[in-house]
C-alpha cells in the first residue's frame, strides 16, 4: 500500500476548492437553470470530488459524491430539471460533505448515516437508473446460424480466415463494455466481426459475465489475430479456433501467456522542434504559511536593522555609507511591499460562502432578499481576513433578521417587496474599507448609540438566528482587535450602515511614538484622529470623569501617566484624539516625538496576557518600545 | 532507458498519485498537464512514448484533446484514465485511438499492467 498521509494536505486543499466550486455554481444554477456551463462544471467538479475520494479510500464521501454526481449528469443531459428542492437537498449533501471532510482532516474516522441522502437523491433520477440485469451468461455452445455460415464460406473463398474467439476478461474488470469495445475495436481495424455473443449493445452495456464470444472474418493469422487482443488489459484468457470450411474446428487454446510478445512500432523521434509551450495564466505553488511567516519575520528584522543603521549614520555622519544605505532602504521598503502581497489574500476567500449562508437564511425567515457582494476581489492580510468571517456573519444575519421587514410589511412601508443586503469591500489608503448594508427596518436613534453594548438587543424573541444581545459587542471587539474600528449608520425605515475599517496588515504599522515620563510609547497612527496641545484648565470634571470638548462634544479623557502608573511632571500636556467607531476618546500624553514605521512582535509568554499592549517593537537605536493597545486602554477608560 | 510519460488530469492529486504509480513502476514522467489544451502543447514539445488522459477536464476534455493529439501524431499512444460511469465517453475514445483505458481508483498494478500492454 502507498503512504497516504503524503497526500492527505493536497487532497484536503483541492477539496476545499472543489466544495467552494460547487457552492458557487449550484447559487449559480438555481438562478439560470439552463445554463450548460454551469451544470458542466459543477458535473466535473462533483466527478473530481469523487475520483480523489476513491483514490484515498474514504468510502462515504465516495459514495455521496457518487449519487450527487448521478444527480448532475441527469441534469446535464436534461432527463431531470433543476428545481428549488433538487437545489436544497444538493445542498444538504454539500454540508454532509464538509462535515466529512472536516472529521477526515481532523483525522476523526466516523460512520455516517447518509442513507436518507442517498436515498433521496436517486429518487430524483429514478427513471434513469440503469437496470443492470444480472446473470445473463453466454451460451458458448450456440451454434453458429445458417446466415452466418453462408457468409463464413463465401469470406473463406475469397481468402479469409474464420475465426471464433472467446475472450475472458479479469473478474476486477471495471466497465466491461468499454473493455469489450475495446477488443472488437482492435479486431475492427483488422477485420470483420459478423456475429457477436451477446449481441452488440448487450456488448456495449456490459452486460454479461465475463467472456463473450465473437466470430470473426480476417485475412491475418491466428498469432496476429491473437496480439491484436492481448495488446490489451485486464483480460484474462483468449481463445481463438480458427474456422474451418467443413467446420471441423482445430481447436486450439492459446494462453495469455507472456510469452507471446507484441511487437513494438517506435515512436517516431520527432525531436523537439516545436516551439516550447507559452507560459499559462495561473503559475502558481502552494507554500506552507509558517515559511511565509517566517520570512516575514526576517523582512521584519531586516527592516529594524536598517532603521539602526539609518540612526547609527546620522549619528555619526558617515558620509560615504548614506547612498549605499538609500539602496538599502529602497529594497528594503521594496521586500516589506513584497512579502505584504503575497500574504494577501482576496476577501472572496471569506465572502465565498455567505451567498450560501443568505440564501439558507431567507429561506429560514422566510424573508425575500436579494444579497449582493462587491469589492470580493479586496485584498487583505490573510491573518485579518481569518478572523473576519465571525464578525461579519453576525452582521449579515442581524440584517437580515433584524433589518429586512417581510415581504408585506414592506409592501405597507411603500418599499420593493424585496429586500437588499449589500456587503462591499474596497481600499482606501492603507486601510480596507467593508461595509453591511441593508434597506431595512433600520435601528431607532434611540437605540444606535446602544448598539454595540454587551447584552442590548432590540428584539424580545430570542431565535436561532440572532436576538440573544450577545454579538454586537462581540463583533466590535474583535473588530478592535484586529486594530479596526466599526461604525454604524441608520434611519428608521430606510436601513442600516456597519462600517468596518480595517488595517491592510498587521505587522508593519505606521505609528506615533510619544513619551509618557520618562517612557516611551508607539501608537497606530490609523485610529489617530487629531491631535492638540492643550492647557490643564480645558479639561474638565464632569461627575468622576474628566472630559474634553471636542467639536461641541464632551469626550472622555484618558491620562496615560495615571493609567499605566507612571510618573510624570511635565506641564505641557498633548491631548491625542482617538476615533473608535463613533466615539472618540482623549489620550493624554506629556510629549510627541515623531511619526515612525515600526514593526510589531507580539509580546510572548506572561506578557501575553497584559492588555494595555499590542506589542513592542525594536527602534533603529536598538532600543524596546511598547506599542499601545488604544482600544483596549478607552475601552476601560469609559468603565471608569 | 525508460519510457517516457505525459499524465493529463486536472486535479493535482490525482497527478501526484499517478506520478508515484508510475515512477514506482519505472517509468519517467516528463510533463503534466491540468487540462486538454495544455496537454497537446505538452505532447508537441515532449513528444512522450506514452500519455495517460483523464476525461473530465476544463477548457477542453480528454477526448477533444485525445483527437488532436491523434491528429497531430496518428501514432500517439494514449490511455485514458476514466472514472465508473463513464462508459461513453471511453467508448468515443477508444473510436478515436485510445489504446486503453484504466478505471479510477486506480489500481497500482492494473496502471502498470495496462501502461506495459500499450507501449511494453
Amino acid at each position: 500500500m502507498d503512504d497516504e498521509s503524503k497526500y492527505r494536505e493536497l487532497f484536503f486543499e483541492e477539496s476545499d476548492e472543489y466544495i467552494q466550486t460547487l457552492n458557487d455554481c449550484l447559487l449559480e444554477l438555481e438562478k439560470n437553470p439552463n445554463e450548460k456551463s454551469i451544470i458542466d462544471e459543477i458535473f466535473r467538479a462533483a466527478h473530481t470530488l469523487k475520483g480523489m475520494a476513491a483514490t484515498m479510500g474514504y468510502k462515504t464521501m465516495q459514495s455521496l459524491t457518487h449519487h450527487m454526481e448521478n444527480v448532475f449528469s441527469f441534469v446535464k443531459d436534461g432527463t431531470v430539471k433543476v428545481s428549488s428542492e433538487i437545489i436544497t437537498l444538493l445542498f444538504k449533501c454539500l454540508d454532509k460533505l464538509l462535515e466529512i471532510i472536516e472529521d477526515l482532516r481532523n483525522e476523526k474516522y466516523i460512520e455516517y448515516d447518509i442513507d436518507d441522502l442517498l436515498k433521496e437523491l436517486d429518487n430524483i433520477g429514478k427513471k434513469d437508473t440503469q437496470q443492470v440485469k444480472k446473470g445473463n451468461k453466454v451460451d458458448l455452445t450456440s451454434k453458429i446460424s445458417d446466415t452466418d455460415l453462408m457468409v463464413i464460406n463465401s469470406a473463406i473463398d475469397q481468402g479469409f480466415n474464420a475465426y471464433n474467439i472467446i475472450v475472458k476478461l479479469s473478474e476486477d474488470c471495471q466497465l466491461k463494455g468499454a473493455r469489450s469495445y475495446l477488443v472488437v475495436n482492435r479486431l475492427e481495424g483488422i477485420g470483420e466481426i459478423i456475429h457477436s455473443d451477446p449481441a452488440p449493445e448487450k456488448l456495449e452495456e456490459g452486460e454479461f459475465d465475463f467472456e463473450f464470444r465473437l466470430i470473426f472474418l480476417s485475412k491475418q493469422s491466428k498469432d496476429i489475430v491473437f496480439e491484436k487482443i492481448d495488446e490489451i488489459s485486464e483480460i484474462d484468457d483468449i481463445i481463438i479456433e480458427e474456422i474451418d470450411k467443413d467446420f471441423s474446428a482445430g481447436e486450439e487454446k492459446t494462453n495469455n501467456n507472456p510469452d507471446n510478445k507484441i511487437k513494438k512500432t517506435k515512436l517516431k523521434d520527432l525531436g523537439k522542434t516545436e516551439i516550447n509551450t507559452h507560459n499559462h495564466a495561473n503559475q502558481s505553488i502552494r507554500v506552507d504559511l509558517s515559511r511565509l511567516d517566517h520570512f516575514m519575520n526576517l523582512v521584519s528584522e531586516l527592516v529594524i536593522y536598517r532603521n539602526r543603521l539609518d540612526d547609527i549614520s546620522s549619528r555619526f555622519e558617515f558620509k560615504e555609507i548614506n547612498s549605499t544605505l538609500e539602496q538599502i532602504t529602497r529594497i528594503t521598503s521594496d521586500l516589506q511591499d513584497l512579502v505584504l502581497k503575497i500574504r494577501m489574500q482576496p476577501v472572496s476567500v471569506v465572502f465565498n460562502r455567505f451567498p450560501r449562508m443568505m440564501r439558507d437564511l431567507s429561506k429560514d425567515l422566510e424573508k425575500e432578499f436579494e444579497f449582493a457582494v462587491e469589492g470580493e476581489e479586496t485584498e487583505l492580510d490573510r491573518t485579518v481576513i481569518s478572523e473576519l468571517g465571525e464578525p461579519l456573519v453576525h452582521l449579515l444575519r442581524n440584517a437580515a433578521d433584524h433589518g429586512i421587514e417581510h415581504a408585506e410589511d414592506r409592501v405597507i412601508l411603500g418599499k420593493p417587496k424585496s429586500g437588499l443586503i449589500k456587503l462591499t469591500a474596497y481600499q482606501e489608503g492603507n486601510k480596507v474599507v467593508i461595509t453591511v448594508s441593508d434597506d431595512g427596518g433600520g435601528i431607532k436613534s434611540e437605540n444606535i448609540g446602544k448598539i454595540f453594548d454587551q447584552g442590548f438587543s432590540t428584539t424580545k424573541e430570542v431565535n436561532n438566528i440572532s436576538g440573544r444581545g450577545v454579538g454586537m459587542d462581540v463583533v466590535k471587539q474583535k473588530i478592535l482587535s484586529l486594530g479596526g474600528s466599526i461604525d454604524v449608520k441608520s434611519e428608521v425605515n430606510k436601513g442600516s450602515i456597519f462600517t468596518i475599517n480595517l488595517p491592510l496588515t498587521l505587522s508593519i504599522i505606521q505609528s506615533l511614538m510619544i513619551k509618557v515620563g520618562e517612557e516611551i510609547f508607539a501608537l497606530p497612527l490609523g485610529i489617530i484622529e487629531k491631535v492638540v496641545e492643550i492647557e490643564n484648565e480645558e479639561i474638565i470634571k464632569s461627575h468622576a470623569n474628566e472630559v474634553y470638548i471636542y467639536r461641541d462634544q464632551a469626550i472622555p479623557v484618558i491620562r496615560l501617566d495615571k493609567k499605566l502608573s507612571i510618573e510624570s511632571n511635565s506641564d505641557e500636556k498633548h491631548l491625542i484624539i482617538i476615533s473608535l467607531g463613533s466615539q472618540p476618546y482623549g489620550l493624554l500624553v506629556d510629549e510627541l516625538i515623531g511619526q515612525q514605521e515600526i514593526v510589531i512582535k507580539k509580546l510572548g509568554g506572561v506578557l501575553k496576557n497584559v492588555k494595555e499592549y499590542l506589542g513592542a517593537t525594536i527602534l533603529g537605536n536598538g532600543d524596546i518600545i511598547l506599542i499601545l493597545d488604544v482600544g483596549n486602554i478607552c475601552a476601560e477608560g469609559k468603565i471608569e | 532507458m525508460p519510457k517516457r510519460v505525459l499524465i493529463v488530469d486536472d486535479a493535482i492529486f490525482m497527478r501526484m498519485k499517478l506520478k508515484d504509480i508510475l515512477e514506482k513502476g519505472g517509468f519517467e514522467v516528463v510533463a503534466e498537464s491540468q487540462n486538454g489544451m495544455e496537454a497537446i502543447e505538452k505532447y508537441k514539445s515532449e513528444r512522450p512514448d506514452l500519455v495517460t488522459m483523464d476525461i473530465t477536464m476544463p477548457e477542453m476534455d480528454g477526448v477533444a484533446a485525445l483527437k488532436e493529439i491523434m491528429a497531430i501524431d496518428p501514432n500517439a499512444k494514449v490511455i485514458m484514465c476514466s472514472a465508473m460511469g463513464q462508459q461513453s465517453m471511453v467508448m468515443e475514445a477508444i473510436q478515436s485511438g485510445a489504446l486503453d483505458f484504466i478505471v479510477k481508483p486506480f489500481d497500482n498494478e492494473r496502471v502498470i499492467k495496462s501502461i506495459n500492454k500499450v507501449i511494453g
